[in-house]
């Protein structure tokens, strides 16, 4: 940093040596967040897939027999 | 299982990198490369933002980001240098939403030295380093952020002029001279803090 800069201005120097400590616990923490992520995108996955297979196996089905016909009132076709 | 941290406390940021790419389920690879960056990371989330408060929390989500984006990274630029360009949009971002929101949190302790950001002081030394710390804390909290960003981007970050410039979309001539302007006023609030008249 220093050669492309100012060589005289000695008290920003301290900056570089900043650093921040952790509590404790820091990385168990980060952990359990992505864990906890990685469950949800997967629980999300499934249920996803699950409802595209349920509207196929009814696309399949409408496919095969047909719509439900309506009777006068509404209920289904005998 | 100490064999194995050793192993990965030995090996390249780029090759933890693969580690956790290929094997994302082993923890020791990306618990060594958090642990090499960290401290840095955290720093940087204070003294970037102001908020000693939040500091932890945006360096968790940092490290959730780079976690999550590791499949994405190519490895064209060093690990610390993505790194640096997670955290910093990260905490810009962060920054962004506080000034939209407009409210004075009064249970920041803003201008005062958070605990997770000391070294416990056990002698006389650490009394000293803390001191320092506190004063630092002072002068660069007292900063706008117009000149603390660039100024720890470039101090703290070691960036170069274009990626800050890059970064905040500014020309390189503005953001030279809002780091020259930061560092002036900030050795000059340093100094006046050391002399006691701070």
């Amino acid at each position: 940093v220093a050669n492309e800069d100012e060589t005289d201005d000695d008290t920003v120097t301290v900056l570089q040596d900043l650093r921040g400590e952790p509590s404790p616990g820091f990385f168990r923490r980060l952990r359990g967040s992505i864990e906890r992520r990685v469950l949800g995108k997967q629980l999300l996955d499934m249920g996803f897939r699950s409802l595209v297979q349920v509207v196929l196996q009814y696309l399949e089905i409408l496919l095969k027999v047909g719509a439900p016909r309506k009777g006068k009132n509404g209920e289904p076709h005998e | 299982m100490s064999e194995v941290k050793d192993d990965a406390e030995a090996a390249s940021d780029q090759e933890l990198v693969e580690r956790v790419k290929r094997r994302p389920e082993d923890w020791v690879p990306f618990e060594t490369l958090v642990h090499r960056h960290q401290d840095k990371v955290l720093a940087n989330c204070r003294y970037l933002t102001r908020s000693a408060r939040h500091a932890e929390d945006l360096a968790q989500e940092v490290f959730i980001k780079a976690f999550f984006g590791l499949p994405r990274f190519e490895g064209r630029a060093a690990f610390r240098t993505w790194l640096q360009r997670l955290k910093v949009n990260h905490c810009l971002n962060f920054l962004s939403r506080r000034d939209r929101a407009i409210f004075v949190d009064a249970e920041d302790p803003g201008l005062e030295t958070e605990k997770a950001m000391q070294a416990p002081p056990t002698a006389e030394a650490g009394l000293e380093r803390l001191e320092q710390q506190r004063r630092i804390d002072k002068a660069l909290d007292a900063l706008s952020d117009a000149l603390r960003v660039p100024l720890v981007m470039r101090e703290v970050d070691g960036l170069a002029y274009r990626e800050i410039a890059d970064t905040l979309g500014l020309g390189i001539s503005a953001v030279k001279m809002r780091i020259k302007r930061a560092r002036q006023e900030f050795r000059e609030r340093y100094s006046a803090l050391e002399s006691g008249s701070g």
